[in-house]
């Protein structure tokens, strides 16, 4: 009798062993098929390692590049569909992606002037310029947005100056 | 001829009869035209005085939305620096969900490799950003490649996520609402869809003759009056929407007869003067759905953020099940409160869906099995940025009146990154305990302070006016007046790069390898008095050249040094740099002993960092109405206000600071090769601690002190600046991500860069032994050491 039941009760044990068992496989199958538990991330903890200097990966320096001509291209159109504005906005955008593009500075400064903002026009080609390195026919560009802003506002002796500027660029 | 007679008498008889009767009419026509009038004037100036109250409410309450403040949006490209970890910080942030697979905006998923977004459509001041199904690859901290989750077609412009809600700015009844506006045939189809349904859904619950009726609905009585029958009881009203949104416009809810005959007037009174549309429009931004402490939640708009953080677009049909079924008892029936109750109701209305046969069977069946899936109130509600909102209110104020703010649901796009805001807060708080532990302080006695600008536009990012950031109360960027310490020396430098008077050893203009002499200096005042500035580690290092003097930021040379080009060119250096407030003339203003707010600070260094340009510090991008009209934008502003070559020059010299000087310390945290530029500062007694520096993108200001500084010994920290600001500095620029600084002059600014010797600040070549190149003004170069190219020359031949 108590072999029997010894029996009966190896028999449950093992039974249960192999659902156990499966159930387990089951899980470890799942934990396979997904690569890390997902969860949403509510705190920025942990320590954070130094990024790579972006500047060596080509790719992200063309993607930054595309990212912010595609907004120029935009702004250029509301630019010559009259909203001066909202072509502004997506200067600053871009500005922000390509920050030291003075391609884009320039763009800004041409809308400020158009905007009758010759002050900001004038400081934004110069910080355009600042940017501008060995492109001769952008700092000339800019030279002379500067003496049209300043004869605008009645600065002649700063226009006589930049002129000089722009004479010397030849 | 009788007949005739006949007719004629009855006539007269008539006539008669009439004249008598015409005689007492006359009489009761008097007095009923009297009591007519008594009657009507009123009921008449009563529908009058209505009807000017209907339409107040309903053209004011229309637009009546707080305005709302809003983060910078997360601007997606490939080639971004950020990390993974902080987009998904960004995405929980906006509330959007964790799912298996990504169908519905407002939705992604995430693995190693990929994260996949579909972002919200967003109406932004220069244009729409719709909807967008977003793959994303990271290698290291940037996005290194965007596809079309649909097309699988790479991105390449820029995708901007639906910027966070960070405040909002209230009418005094604290009702709040998002306000909705209906479809029309432009917006896109996934939007219309949802309005059309949630439309559906009210119309089956609330009023399904309202497309028919004139404002009261005698169908809908009827009904009510059967069902009431029916049921033994008051089960249904048989109020129309338009009743409802009358009923809304009472402040106070009671149940008289004349109140629901002022009701029935009333919207009669809307259906006369609006349509259909802009009815169920001002109804669905009106109705009361509920209570958030003292705010009144109002609208579906708001209703749906407030239970589910979603949009109208991206609610499931049992929630907007739900969000019907409230309207009848927003309290009653609140899932967060009685989610029982809400369950029984949503499945009711579910039900009610059905037979009105707005859906069928199976969906109904599919949908009642789903849970209530409201939001717990935390996500939304604890996003407070008090400092950055202080700042803001000060900048608003300037072109706005704070009742023009609450009037017509304004937007006010910031400049606040959530996620820079986040790694200065952490890099704050734990770093303040740090040295709190490390020093010994009294746990909680320490404070401090930082801001974070993008300086190249003067758009503040991040600020922080105390060690508890989310606590709203003295906000120290903007009103710890602090003694700046060594931070002013870079002006002090600049004044004599500017100045016309020579170094009066060589004759020539100051330049950076000009000796200063770090001896013993006393400096008499005319009353007899005496200054002698000591050097912190009390020595004296002799002949020091000035990059290094800087650098190492020593007393004695710069107090010389200051004397010599006049307190008048510090102090005109100061302001030029954008110092507002008057400076006192004391030579003790050489080395700090001014008060300046770490918001004062910034704008003198912003001018620095970004080369000379004094740069405007802005909170805002753009200001929008409700209708999405920019009322005001706010561009960058700079101006020139010291010429590129000079601030260059220093800028070298602040980079030697963090390579050799006193924010050696700064390589614990960032590599050497990143070439930040910075400045230590530390006062008196040890009473404050500063640093201010830049990377290639942002400028960062970081004070630590005590509130207390009165009385002998107390306020001291125990921390100079490279002990303590500058830790603070350097875990949160680390987190940030900076970039690599590159001064780049430009040619027209007259820069050689010529090899010097520093220990006798002479031109040397490259090969020599300890040289550096440094920048100089053209002409400006020191004479050649022919001694080092010599020994030089021979070392290496032998």
């Amino acid at each position: 009798m108590g072999f029997l039941i010894n029996h009966h009760l190896v028999f449950r044990l093992s039974r249960g062993l192999l659902i156990v068992g499966v159930l387990g496989l089951t899980a470890c199958g799942r934990g396979t098929v997904r690569d890390t538990p997902r969860a949403p991330v509510t705190e920025l903890s942990g320590r954070t390692e130094i990024a790579p200097k972006v500047e060596h990966n080509p790719v992200a320096v063309s993607g930054r590049k595309n990212a912010a001509a595609h907004l120029v291209r935009s702004a250029r159109r509301k630019v010559s569909a009259g909203k001066l504005s909202t072509a502004a906005g997506m200067l600053e955008r871009a500005k922000n992606i390509d920050p030291e593009n003075a391609v884009i500075w320039s763009n800004l400064a041409d809308i400020r002037f158009r905007q009758g903002q010759y002050r900001d026009a004038e400081s934004l080609a110069l910080r355009s310029n600042s940017f501008a390195g060995s492109d001769r026919k952008l700092k000339r560009y800019n030279w002379q947005l500067i003496i049209k802003a300043r004869t605008a506002r009645g600065d002649k002796e700063g226009a006589a100056r930049a002129r000089e500027k722009l004479r010397s660029l030849r | 001829m009788v007949k005739k007679r006949q007719r004629r008498r009855r006539k007269r008889k008539l006539s008669s009869k009439s004249r008598r009767l015409s005689g007492w009419k006359r009489k009761s026509l008097k007095y009923m035209g009297l009591l007519f009038l008594v009657l009507m004037v009123p009921l008449v100036g009563y529908t009058i005085y209505l009807d000017f109250q209907v339409r107040a409410n309903f053209d004011s309450k229309r637009y009546a939305e707080p305005a709302r403040v809003y983060a910078r949006p997360l601007e997606l490209y490939v080639g971004k620096t950020i990390t993974k970890q902080a987009l998904l910080y960004e995405l929980d942030r906006l509330g959007y969900k964790l799912v298996d697979r990504p169908t519905r905006s407002g939705t992604y998923v995430y693995n190693d490799n990929e994260t996949e977004i579909i972002t919200r459509r967003f109406v932004f001041w220069d244009e729409e950003q719709p909807s967008t199904h977003l793959k994303i690859r990271f290698q290291g901290k940037y996005i290194i490649g965007m596809t079309d989750g649909k097309t699988g077609k790479p991105i390449t412009k820029s995708v901007r996520l639906d910027p966070l809600l960070i405040a909002k700015i209230f009418p005094s009844h604290n009702e709040d609402r998002i306000l909705l506006r209906l479809p029309d045939e432009k917006a896109p189809v996934e939007t219309r869809r949802a309005y059309e349904r949630l439309i559906a859904v009210l119309k089956a619950v609330e009023d399904r003759d309202f497309d028919n009726h004139f404002g009261i609905s005698f169908k809908g009585i009827a009904r009510a009056i059967w069902s009431n029958l029916r049921a033994g009881g008051r089960r249904q009203g048989g109020s129309t929407l338009t009743q409802q949104l009358a009923k809304n416009y009472f402040l106070k809810p009671e149940k008289t007869l004349k109140r629901k005959f002022t009701e029935m007037l009333m919207a009669i009174l809307i259906e006369l003067h609006y349509e259909k549309k802009e009815i169920l429009e001002a109804y669905l931004n009106e109705i009361y759905m509920g209570q958030d402490g003292r705010r009144a939640i109002h609208g579906f708009g708001l209703a749906s953020r407030f239970y589910f953080n979603r949009t109208i677009e991206e609610l499931e049909l049992h929630q907007m099940a739900l969000l019907v079924g409230m309207v009848k008892a927003p309290s009653t029936y609140d899932p967060r409160r009685n989610p029982e109750k809400a369950l029984y109701r949503r499945n009711l209305v579910l039900q009610v869906l059905v037979d009105q046969k707005v859906i069928d069977r199976e969906t109904m069946l599919a949908e009642k099995m789903k849970p209530l899936g409201v939001e717990s109130a935390r996500s939304h509600m604890n996003q407070k940025y008090p400092a950055f909102v202080d700042l803001l209110r000060k900048q608003l104020r300037r072109d706005y009146k704070d009742e023009d703010l609450v009037k017509g649901g304004l937007q006010i796009h910031t400049t606040l990154d959530p996620i820079i805001q986040y790694y200065a807060e952490s890099s704050l708080s734990s770093q303040i305990e740090l040295l709190e532990r490390t020093k010994r302080l009294k746990p909680g006695s320490l404070q401090g302070a930082l801001i974070v600008t993008n300086y190249s536009d003067g758009e503040v990012q991040a600020i922080v006016g105390d060690r508890n950031p989310k606590y709203p109360g003295f906000n120290r960027v903007l009103k710890a007046k602090r003694h700046v310490g060594s931070l002013i020396k870079p002006a002090v430098y600049l004044a004599a790069l500017l100045s016309d008077k020579p170094d009066p050893r060589t004759g020539r203009p100051w330049t950076l390898a000009s000796l200063l002499d770090d001896s013993e200096y006393v400096y008499r005042f005319r009353n007899g008095d005496v200054w002698a500035p000591k050097n912190y580690d009390k020595q004296y290092h002799g002949d020091v050249p000035f990059y290094l003097s800087l650098a190492n930021s020593y007393n004695v040379t710069t107090a010389r040094l200051g004397i010599e080009i006049g307190l008048d060119e510090v102090i005109a250096t100061i302001k030029k740099l954008g110092f507002r407030r008057p400076v006192p003339k004391n030579p003790s203003l050489l080395l700090g002993a001014i008060e300046m707010t770490p918001l004062e600070v910034t704008q003198m260094y912003q001018t620095i960092a970004n080369g000379g340009f004094n740069t405007q510090l802005k909170t805002i991008r753009a200001i929008m109405n409700s209708q999405g009209k920019i009322l005001t934008s706010y561009p960058t502003k700079i101006e020139r206000v010291v010429p590129p070559g000079p601030v260059l020059q220093i800028n070298t010299a602040l980079q030697y600071a963090v390579s050799q000087g006193t924010g050696r310390g700064l390589a614990r945290f960032i590599p050497k090769s990143y070439n930040v530029a910075g400045k230590t500062g530390t006062t008196d007694d040890l009473r404050d601690s500063w640093f201010a520096g830049f990377t290639r993108s942002y400028l960062g200001v970081v004070w630590l002190g005590m509130d207390r500084t009165t009385g002998r010994r107390s306020g001291n920290t125990r921390l100079t600046g490279s002990t303590g600001a500058l830790r603070v500095w350097g875990e949160m620029m680390r987190k940030i991500n900076p970039g690599v600084l590159k001064l780049r002059p430009q040619e027209d600014w007259g820069i050689e860069f010529h090899w010097i010797n520093p220990q006798t600040g002479l031109r040397v070549t490259e090969n020599c032994e300890g040289a550096v190149q440094l920048p100089f003004r053209a002409g400006t170069a020191p004479e050649e050491d022919t001694s080092c190219r010599r020994r030089g020359i021979f070392k290496w031949a032998f």
